[in-house]
């Protein structure tokens, strides 16, 4: 019975903490949304300011969950989200809903040798032979570093 | 006798006492050392397995009979590459691409490329469930609970090693066996960490 019950009681609290996964680290403190395609147009006017952008979830990290790319609906711009690994943890149930994402918005330089490096392991992954005559130049990228997400 | 334990700290009274907790520690957290164990042999490897979804890739070229000139035709492109899916959604992902969502599943669609890419997700549930809690992704009481759990953790190391007396105790054998099991970690900071 003292069994029973106990089972029950875990069973009920797993149940009330499962209720609250779409809130993702911070509370979210911005109110305008900065349009995703506006950042993809110029991204270099928005490094290092903090936005809150809107969109929906194309993909997630399977393994980590670290990290989850937003496309703007009408757009088809898309933006990747970055999460310090365990900090926040996105589902791969999350696809193809809303996300309202709040972070500082990075930018990425690598050099030529972390380049070549990206591009070998992209190549590997697809089961493609690398050609280092691709690689021409050091590749740069932009990311949100999110603080915080509500994901519906 | 300045620096050496107070008596009281061998006598057989004490021992039995630390035995006894030791016991119910054990008992108590036997779940959760095994929730550790399992999600931590499976976050180890995660660059090499993924522990907590069971993923299906399918790729192939469209049926050349499908129009993809005016609005997306989901429902003849899931039926035509043999989907029972049922669509919950879809985006355009990119200026030539369209992302369906069929429930956990997707199906992204290159337009120019008129190819596809179908992935199947299936949740390897209990293995998820268990990396989850090593991984503290509850947070709030959850917190409260597995920092109960490191500190019953530290205390069963520390109350195993006076567990026993003699030969096979602290002075003798178990002291060898706990100094080896230390000296391997320091080993690791020295080859890798310094």
């Amino acid at each position: 019975m003292m069994l029973k019950s106990a089972l029950f009681t875990l069973l009920a609290l797993s149940l009330l903490l499962a209720g609250e996964a779409n809130h993702y680290g911070k509370k979210l403190t911005l109110e305008k949304t900065t349009p995703i395609e506006a950042i993809d147009k110029a991204p270099e006017s928005f490094v290092g300011k903090t936005v809150l952008v809107e969109g929906t979830v194309v993909d997630v990290c399977k393994k980590r969950g670290c990290w989850i790319k937003v496309v703007d609906d009408k757009s088809g711009s898309s933006l990747l989200v970055k999460v310090k690994d365990g900090e926040i943890v996105f589902p791969l149930e999350a696809r193809g809903k809303t996300a309202r994402v709040e972070g500082v918005f990075q930018k990425l330089e690598s050099t030529m040798e972390e380049t070549v490096e990206h591009a070998k392991k992209a190549c590997k992954l697809e089961g493609k032979e690398f050609d280092p005559a691709t690689v021409t130049k050091p590749d740069v990228s932009y990311r949100l570093k999110a603080l915080g997400a509500v994901i519906k | 006798m300045a620096g050496c334990p107070p008596a009281f700290f061998f006598d057989m009274t004490f021992r039995n006492r630390l035995r006894q907790l030791h016991r119910d520690f054990g008992y108590f957290f036997f779940g959760m050392s095994v929730i550790f164990a399992v999600s931590g042999l499976a976050v180890n490897h995660i660059d090499d397995w993924n522990p907590n979804y069971d993923i299906r890739v399918k790729t192939g070229r469209l049926d050349s009979a499908l129009s993809l000139a005016g609005p997306l035709p989901i429902t003849q492109i899931a039926r035509s590459i043999g989907l029972q899916d049922s669509v919950t959604g879809y985006v355009r992902s990119d200026r030539h691409r369209f992302m369906i969502f069929l429930g956990t599943n997707s199906l992204e669609i290159a337009t120019l490329a008129r190819s596809y890419r179908y992935e199947q997700v299936e949740e390897r549930w209990l293995l998820h469930t268990f990396n989850r809690l090593h991984l503290n992704e509850l947070k709030n009481e959850w917190v409260f609970f597995s920092d109960f759990f490191s500190l019953g953790l530290f205390f069963m190391a520390l109350s195993g090693l006076f567990l026993n007396k003699g030969r096979n105790g602290l002075k003798g054998r178990g002291g060898w066996l706990a100094l080896a099991g230390v000296m391997a970690s320091v080993l690791f900071i020295g080859l890798y960490l310094i």
